[in-house]
C-alpha cells in the first residue's frame, strides 16, 4: 500500500515536472484564471495562489477543479497572482488596469444588463480585441528574433559546407 | 528594393534567374578559400542590415552595402547576396523565391560593376582619396540597383522613365547614407586591413583557386 502511495506521489511529481503555464481573463470586476502545466495537466485542487497588491500580500486563494480560480475586486487595480505548485514551479500573473478595460482612472460601473446596438457592441468588442492583438504582435516579433538567429546560422552553415567541400578538393589534389 | 512575387513577367524572371545562376557559379569559382569566412560574414551582415531601418527625413532607409560588398568580394558578391536574399524571402517574406534571381541580379550586378570600375584605384596607399572612392562605390551601387529595379518593372509593363525617376528620387536618401557609410568603411579598411578587398590579395592566390 505504501509503495503504491509513493508511486502515485512520484508520478504526480513527475507529471508536474514541466513549465507552469497560466491563463487568465478579466470579466467585469472578476479575474478568472487557470494554472496548469505545459504538458496539458492542470494544477491540483487547493493549490495556493497569493494575491499581491503592489508587492504586498492581500490574501491567499485556492484553485478549484481543473486548476481554475477566480478573484473579485471592489475597485479595479493592478494585481499580481503568484502560484506555487511546488518543486520550484512557480507562475506569476500580472493583471493590469488595461485588463479591466480601463485606460485611466475611470471607475468600473456596475449596472443592470443593458441593451446595446450594433455600434456599441462593436466598440465593446474592440476594447477586448486590442489587448489580444498586442499579444499576437508581441508573439510574432518574438518569432522574428528566432528567424534572424536561424538565418545567421544558415549562412554560416552553408559557407561552412562550402569550405568543407573546398578542403576535400584540396586533399584530393594532393 | 525587393520586388515581390507576381509582379514581373516570366521572361524577366527567367532571364534574371539564368544570369544570377551564372553569376553565382562564377562567384563560387573565383572565391579564394581565404575569403570564405569574410564572404559568409558579409552575407550575414546584409541579411540582418535590411531589418534595421533608420529614420531619415520623411522616409526610413536601411543599409544595403552592395557597393562595399562588391569592392570586397568581386564576383563572389553573387553567392553571398543570393544566399542572404533567399533566407530573407524564406524567413521574413521579403521578395520571394521566384523573384530571387532577378532580385539578386539587381543588387549584385551593380556591385560587380562598381568593383570593375574602381578596383584599380583602390590601393593600400590611397588613403587621401579612399573616402571619396568608397562614397562613389556606395552611392553608385545603389543608384544602379534602383535603376535596375525600375528596368525590371518596365520590362514587365510599367512605364520605365516614370518608374525609374520615382525609384531614383525615393532612393536619394539611401544613396547619401550609403555613400557616407561606404566611404568611411573603405577609408578605414584600406588602411588597417587592405586584404579586405579581393583585388589586393596576392595574385597567386587567384591563380591557385582557379587551377583547382
Amino acid at each position: 500500500m505504501r509503495v503504491i502511495v509513493a508511486l502515485l506521489l512520484l508520478s504526480g511529481a513527475m507529471a508536474h515536472a514541466h513549465k507552469v503555464v497560466t491563463f487568465y481573463y478579466v470579466s467585469g470586476s472578476t479575474i478568472e484564471g487557470q494554472v496548469g502545466f505545459s504538458n496539458g495537466d492542470t494544477a491540483p485542487v487547493g493549490t495556493a495562489i497569493d494575491v499581491l497588491d503592489k508587492g504586498e500580500k492581500i490574501t491567499t486563494i485556492q484553485t478549484g477543479a481543473d486548476g481554475l480560480f477566480s478573484y473579485s475586486v471592489d475597485t479595479p487595480k493592478p494585481l499580481t497572482f503568484y502560484a506555487d505548485t511546488g518543486a520550484g514551479h512557480v507562475a506569476q500573473i500580472k493583471v493590469t488596469l488595461a485588463d479591466f478595460g480601463l485606460t485611466g482612472s475611470e471607475s468600473l460601473k456596475r449596472s443592470e444588463p443593458i441593451l446595446m446596438d450594433a455600434a456599441q457592441l462593436e466598440k465593446a468588442l474592440i476594447k477586448h480585441i486590442v489587448p489580444l492583438r498586442k499579444d499576437i504582435k508581441a508573439l510574432s516579433e518574438k518569432r522574428r528574433l528566432m528567424d534572424i538567429v536561424g538565418g545567421l546560422g544558415f549562412i554560416l552553415g552553408l559557407f561552412g559546407c562550402f569550405a568543407w567541400y573546398r578542403s576535400r578538393q584540396g586533399s584530393y589534389a594532393r | 528594393m525587393h520586388i515581390v512575387d507576381g509582379v514581373l513577367n516570366p521572361e524577366v524572371l527567367a532571364t534574371g534567374g539564368l544570369l544570377t545562376l551564372g553569376g553565382v557559379a562564377l562567384g563560387l569559382k573565383q572565391l579564394p578559400t581565404d575569403k570564405l569566412p569574410q564572404t559568409a560574414l558579409l552575407s550575414a551582415v546584409f541579411f540582418v542590415a535590411s531589418l534595421i531601418h533608420i529614420p531619415f527625413g520623411v522616409t526610413s532607409v536601411h543599409f544595403i552595402g552592395n557597393g562595399l560588398m562588391g569592392l570586397a568580394l568581386g564576383w563572389s558578391v553573387f553567392p553571398a547576396l543570393c544566399i542572404a536574399l533567399f533566407l530573407q524571402a524564406l524567413f521574413f517574406g521579403f521578395g520571394g523565391v521566384l523573384v530571387l534571381g532577378i532580385n539578386t541580379l539587381n543588387v549584385a550586378l551593380p556591385a560587380v560593376v562598381v568593383f570593375y570600375l574602381l578596383r584599380t584605384f583602390l590601393k593600400p596607399d590611397a588613403a587621401k582619396y579612399s573616402f571619396g572612392l568608397g562614397a562613389l562605390a556606395g552611392g553608385l551601387a545603389i543608384a544602379l540597383s534602383a535603376s535596375m529595379v525600375a528596368l525590371s518593372l518596365a520590362l514587365s509593363g510599367e512605364a520605365f522613365v516614370e518608374g525609374a525617376k520615382l525609384s531614383l528620387i525615393s532612393h536619394v536618401p539611401l544613396i547619401l547614407v550609403e555613400g557616407l557609410l561606404t566611404g568611411s568603411a573603405v577609408h578605414l579598411l584600406i588602411k588597417v586591413k587592405p586584404d579586405f578587398f579581393i583585388h589586393t590579395l596576392p595574385s597567386n592566390q587567384h591563380v591557385k583557386v582557379q587551377a583547382t
